[in-house]
Formats: C-alpha cells, structure tokens, sequence
C-alpha cells in the first residue's frame, strides 16, 4: 500500500469517516421516479435493449415482488424501507470505459479516494467499478484476457457472444421466487459484472468489482454471475460503500456463482455500506463434484442487512467453506451467516464466524446446514463465536441444523462473551491506552477473518474495526 | 373428550427465536379433539384463564399458549399442591388408562423441597401442563418418563418460575410414543437461580419427537445447563429447539446447553436449533451439537469385543431405559413395573 494511500487512511481512522463517507453532486445525472411500477420495469429493459426474455423475467419479478410477503416471524424490521421512496435507476449518463482517464471526473474522484485505480495497478487482474445503477468502467488485464477469461459488465456480455450462456444461467440460482427482494432484483436489476473462467485456467490475480452508490433514496440492484469452468481457478473480490444520508437507500444485489467439477472460486467481501443502508442481497453458489467455493465476508456497514451466501454442493466431495465477521455498531440490526446445503456424497463444510456488537448494535448469526439424503459420509464443523463490547448492546446466534442422512457428521460450537477485565488490566500494564488495548483485542479476535483477505483489504478491514472501536470505552 | 370434532392448535412448542420458514423447524400444529364449542385454537386462551391459579396466571405455558390452554380445559385430572416452607413432598402423577389429560400447579415455598414426577403409558392422547413456582433457596426436582412402546401422542407442557437461591432440576425420558410433543419453559429470576435439564430421548419406527426448551436468565449469577442426548432409528423424526435468553440485566450469569444426537437408521430426520440470545455482556453462553453415528474406527473397535454394530445401537438403548429407571423415584419405579407386568 503506498505511502499516500496509507495516510489518507489514518486520517480518516483518526478523523472521522470521510474516506467512504463524501458525497457528489448528482446535477444532470438521469433519475427515475421513485417507486415501483410496470412502466419503470419497461423502461429499465428499453434502455439496456435487452432481449424479450429478459424483459419477461423482469415483469415476471415484479408480479412476484407484489404477491410476496417479508417474514413477519424473523430477521429485523425494513419498516423504515419505503419502495415508494425509492428510485431504482440512476445514472450519471457516462459511458463504460476501460481507462481510467476516460471516466468522468466526479466519479473518477471517487473511485481514487476509494483506493481503486490504484489498487488494480499494483494487485488486481481486472476491475470493474459501478457508480449507482451503471457500470461506469471495466478493464482487465491482457495476459489474463490472453488465457481466455471474460471479465465484463453483465449487461455487456448479454450483447455479446456469450449471452446465451447468461441465458441459461441468470437467476437460475437465485430465482426470483426465492424470497421478495431477488423478486425486486430479477424486475430492477442493473449493473454487475460477468466472470467466465474457461477450463484448467489458474488467474494469477484477483478480480474485483466496487460498487459505489452515491445517490440519495436509490437503489442498487447489480447483477454478479460467475462461472467457473472445470479444474479452473479465481479468486473474486467485491467491495462497497455509501456516503450516509437521512433517508434510507437500498442494495438488493444478486450473486450468482457456478464452481464446475474440480474448480475452486473465493469470494471475497468487505461491505461497508453507509449506516442509512437496508442491504437485502442474496448469494448463491452451485459446486459440483470436487469443487470448492470459499467465502470471505466482512460486513461492517448498513443499518439493516440481510447477508446469508448460501452454498449448493450438488458434486461428491464439493467442499465450501465460509468465513464471516460481522461487526454491529450504533444503528445497527445486521442479521448475517449462511446456509450449506449438501446433496451428494463425501461432501465437506466449514463455518466459521465471529461476531461483535457494540453502542446498541444488533448482530444476529443465522445459519442452516442441510444434509439430504444422498450426501452419505457428509462432514460438516459449524464454530461461531461473538463478542459483546457493553451491555447496550445485542448478539444473538441462531444455528439450525436438518440432517436426514446417518453417515453424516456434524459438529457445532458457538460461544458469546465479552473482553475479560484481566486482559485489558494485562495489556494496560504494560502502557497501552485502554482504547487501544480493546482494538486490539477487538483486531485479535477479527485476525483469523482477516488473514484470509489480501494485505490491502485487511488493512482497510483493520482500519474499519479501528474506525468502529473509536469511542469504546465506558 | 369424546368427540370427533378437532381443534388444530398453532404455534405448539414455538422458538422464541426463530428462523427461516422453510426449514419447517420454528414450531408445529396438532390436531386435537375439540372442546365444547371451541373449535378456534386462539379461543381457548380466553376459556381457560379461569382455571389457571392466580399466582400463575402470569408464567407461560411451556408448549404454548393454545396448546397450554388447550390442556388446561381438556383436563381431567387436577392438582394444586403447596409444599410448606421447610418440608419435602413427592407428587406423583400418572396418566395411563383412566387419567389422559392433567393440569398440575405446584408451588415449591422458601427452602422446600419438591419431586415431581409424571409418567406417561397413554395408548391414545394424553397431556399434561405442570407449572411450577421454586421459592427463595427451594428445590425442585421434575421427572417426566413417556415410556417405551406406548403407541400413543403425549404433549408435555412444563413451566417454572425459579426464585433466588433456588434450584430447578429436570429429567426428561422421552423413550416411546408414536407423536411426542414436549415444551419447557423456565424462568430464572432470582439470583443465583439455577437450572440442571437433561433430556434423553429415543426414537424408533416411525416415532415423531417434538421438544421444546426455553430457559430465560434474568436474575444476576444464574447458572442453566441443557444436556440432551438421544438416539433415533429407522425412521424416526425429531425437532429440538433449545434456547437459552441472557437477558439484559443478568450479570455474572452462564448458559450451556449440548447435544448429542446418535443417527442410527437411514431413514432418520434429525433437526435441531439451539439458539443462545444475548443482551449482557458480563455473562458467558455456550452451545455444541454433535450429530452423527458410530465412526469407522469405533465400530472396529467394538467389533474386536464381538459388538455388531446392530448390538452397539441396542446397548445404547438399552441403556437410556436403564437411566430412566434408576433415575426415578421408588414409586415411579414400583408403577412402571406394574405397568410392564400388565403389558
């Protein structure tokens, strides 16, 4: 990280939020009304020139979206969430362009504060970077695109040879039934990315994809898919933030991955939404025989969030395995985990999560391993672990395990607790400020999450818990 | 009860805490013969108010409020029992042929001493709801036996309220019945208020286990400990919920709660969620589930002592019946053996 980029980012742990928290102007930027209806759907698809299908799928959604009902007996409340307030499109009317200096400047001030033009020199294999509804520049590298991956915006790649492919594949996964807001996404989708790794090829960089949404009481509905094809190997990473303002925006994006036989996908994930957020995504990855899917996911903003990736392992001896940190400050209600489903023989998963709550703030671990009945020999370890900083605030942890096979073994652990007194007297004994001593506790705790991160993003993941932990004492 | 007409009670043996739907997991209906005119399970809470005692009228039911209610009207068998500050006392309760369905109220006075304990032989519905007041420094012991080889549906409803200083201690023996439905519900309120629960469950053919525990801390260094262990063959089903609330305010308190879930049959469904709640910090929570069979190596093992791995699974049965019945007290065994005599 260089010298520049690093003291950017002290200030900001010493200053105040300001690296993610700055807002631009949106004069003459294009915006639908807010709310839902059939009009802004076709809209929406006559200005991507999609494909009649695709214009389908989304009135199909948004039919669903008005039949569908939010659980009134779990998960925390969206009552502050008016779809009627809303906008789900806005854009700044640039073009997507592959240079950086091509992009307009506002926005490209934006992406640089973020860290991002620069991070894709020194570490990344292509990046892709959405301001509100649109992708507003792409490129990869050319020896990665020489070994045949396809890394594009979604809706590009819809125009392009490989649309019947996303044809096949786009809200399979996650169909717009699964539950009313991947209904709201398969009608207002925009945005997103595509990643397509032919067979045997081992990208040597991670992808990555920002999404920044700057406009106020919108939405952001981006659309990930990525295939993986057998043996291949890629590591994924997506990150996002908002300004904060009093109104409440929404992210209701999709991720859809597909790890073929053999095949390996991390994702990676540091969301740091504005605390006005309702950040209602889904995530789903179908793995086939020998395949791996691991997860990393850090969630340190929004002030509602719904975050569960789920893992489908369809293939003998599919493996996932997750690690999340989710850490729940003032104004918070973050009800995150995950679900594994296992559906064939000798399949493995792992689990492990942590999480803190602090100032009032509500953090819930919801988790589901399912075993069917064909994963005979299926292994499963569930370790959850949660950190209460005071006593204003909430950790719950809700684990729900259904195994309908005999061979399978399945262990769970989840512990709740706080900073012990004696560490903190140990570590003020030998001169460390009492703040400091609990973000390092805090920082300790957070490691084995952040370990699995490259150095750049745990550094940002280490300066977010630093930047949440300001204050800590009393 | 003689009726053809059902009720479906709703929201029987529900988590306080729960989760996604589709799991099929938060809690269940039954049907049971109606009562009267009520045929609305939510109408039966306003009919059943005035049986309940006033002194506690304000502790939920441990199965739920309409199945709680539900019980509450149907009974045929009730008792009050107040236990003497400084005594000791056994209530003893049966429901076999004759008496299918109780409604229990015990309050257990400052530094006394209660064992309760309620058998279940029923071959066609029974239902019990106990609820339990543990005073300052008292203890109480519950027991509740449904035996092996009763083909009958048995619901279970439990709860207490457990004062300062005072301790709760619970054996659950669900070893039979074709639908067994059994919710708990404890409040630790007092400080220092304690709760030991152990729950040994079995399930065989096509056995349907159902069960419930909720133990909320409220009071300042309350200590619960939920230890389950079962083993399900062929095709028996099972849902346990276990929840354990650390409420804001409970300082210095410790929850525990453990399964361990031996999946003998191909055909088992085993579902648990065990949920710890927290809203204090100074407090320490656990839970572990360990689900799964014999491994490779421990049936190697046995089978070097001439253990088949059919014979493995009978010992374990065989030795939750052996628990239950040492476990239980004189009377209850003496009952039991009766009851196996006659069979």
């Amino acid at each position: 990280m260089s010298e520049k980029r690093a003291k950017k980012r002290t200030e900001v742990a010493d200053i105040d939020r300001s690296l993610y928290d700055f807002k631009k102007s949106e004069e003459g930027y294009e915006r639908f009304d807010d709310g839902l209806s059939a009009d802004i759907v076709r809209e929406i698809s006559a200005k991507k020139d999609e494909p009649p299908w695709m214009l389908d799928l989304r009135l199909h959604s948004l039919e669903l979206y008005e039949q569908m009902k939010m659980p009134s007996n779990w998960g925390p409340s969206i009552a502050g969430l008016d779809m009627k307030n809303i906008s789900t499109y806005v854009t700044s009317g640039s073009a997507q362009v592959d240079s950086w200096e091509e992009v307009p400047e506002d926005i490209k001030d934006t992406f640089e504060r973020l860290g991002i033009p620069e991070a894709e020199r020194e570490s990344l294999a292509g990046v892709g970077a959405q301001y509100d509804s649109e992708l507003v520049y792409h490129n990869m590298r050319e020896e990665v695109a020489e070994l045949g991956v396809v890394y594009s915006g979604i809706e590009e790649a819809l125009h392009g040879p490989y649309a019947p492919l996303i044809k096949e594949h786009f809200m399979k996964l996650v169909p717009p039934t699964d539950h009313k807001f991947a209904a709201l996404h398969g009608a207002v989708w925009s945005g997103g990315s595509f990643v397509y790794v032919p067979a045997g090829v081992d990208v040597p960089f991670p992808l990555q994809s920002y999404f920044r949404l700057n406009a106020a009481g919108a939405g952001q509905f981006e659309h990930t898919l990525i295939i993986v094809e057998p043996g291949a190997n890629v590591h994924f990473i997506e990150g996002c933030s908002a300004p904060k303002y009093n109104v409440a925006n929404l992210h209701a994006g999709c991720v859809e991955l597909y790890v073929a036989k053999g095949a390996r996908l991390r994702y990676s994930t540091i969301e740091n939404w504005s605390k006005n957020m309702y950040n209602l995504n889904t995530k789903r990855a179908r793995v086939e025989a020998d395949g791996v899917i691991e997860w990393i996911s850090g969630s340190f903003g929004s002030h509602v969030g719904y975050l569960y990736p789920s893992s489908l392992l369809m293939g003998e001896r599919a493996r996932c395995e997750f690690t999340g940190i989710t850490f729940a400050g003032a104004g918070q209600n973050l009800d995150t985990g995950c679900k594994v489903h296992m559906a064939a023989p000798d399949t493995r998963a792992s689990v492990s999560t942590k999480s803190i709550s602090k100032s009032g703030g509500i953090s819930t671990f919801r988790s589901s391993v399912v075993v069917t009945p064909k994963a005979e020999n299926a292994r499963t370890t569930v370790s959850c672990q949660s950190l209460m900083l005071d006593d204003e605030s909430v950790s719950d942890t809700i684990p729900a395990m259904d195994v309908r096979n005999a061979t399978a073994q399945i262990g769970h652990e989840a512990t709740i607790g706080r900073i012990s007194d004696d560490t903190i007297f140990y570590l003020m004994s030998r001169g460390i400020a009492e703040e400091e001593a609990r973000a390092m506790v805090v920082n300790g705790f957070a490691e084995p999450i952040s370990k699995e991160l490259p150095l750049e993003y745990a550094v940002e993941m280490t300066n977010l818990i630093k930047l949440e932990m300001e204050g800590a004492i009393g | 009860m003689k009726t053809d007409a059902m009720t479906t009670l709703e929201h029987v043996n529900a988590a306080p805490a729960q989760t996604w739907n589709w799991l099929r997991i938060n809690e269940r209906t039954v049907e049971v013969p109606a009562i009267a005119n009520i045929s609305n399970g939510a109408d039966l809470q306003k009919y059943a108010s005035e049986k309940i005692v006033p002194e506690f009228r304000d502790l939920l039911s441990g199965a739920g409020a309409q199945a709680g209610a539900w019980i509450d009207l149907a009974a045929d068998t009730v008792k009050e029992v107040r236990i003497a500050a400084g005594t000791s006392q056994e209530v003893l309760l049966c429901l076999g042929e004759n008496e299918h369905v109780a409604r229990v109220f015990v309050q257990v006075e400052a530094g006394a001493s209660a064992h309760i304990c309620v058998l279940c032989f029923g071959q066609n519905l029974s239902a019990h709801n106990v609820r339990v007041l543990v005073e300052e420094g008292a203890v109480c012991h519950y027991d509740m036996l449904i035996a092996k080889n009763v083909t009958g549906r048995h619901l279970e409803s439990f709860s207490a309220r457990v004062e300062k200083d005072a301790r709760l201690q619970m054996h659950q023996y669900v070893l039979g019945s074709t639908l067994s439905l059994s919710g708990t519900y404890v409040e630790l309120v007092g400080d220092n208020a304690q709760l030991e629960q152990v729950i040994r469950y079995m399930g065989e053919g096509k056995d349907e286990l159902d069960m419930t525990s909720t133990c909320i801390h409220y009071g300042k260094n309350t200590k619960s400990e939920i230890v389950a262990t079962g083993v399900l063959d062929d095709e028996a089903k099972k849902v346990l919920r276990a929840t354990i609330d650390l409420s804001r305010g409970c300082k210095g308190a410790e929850g525990s709660e453990n399964e361990t879930v031996v999946c003998a049959g191909k055909g088992v469904i085993n579902k648990t969620l065990p949920v710890i709640l927290c809203s204090e910090d100074d407090v320490a929570g656990n839970h572990g589930a360990t689900i799964g069979s014999f491994s490779p190596e421990q049936l190697f093992y046995l089978a070097t002592r001439g253990i088949s791995p059919d014979e493995a699974i009978d010992l374990l049965k065989e030795s939750l019946l052996e628990e239950a019945q040492a476990h239980l007290p004189k009377e209850a065994q003496d009952y039991i053996e009766k009851w196996s005599e006659r069979g």
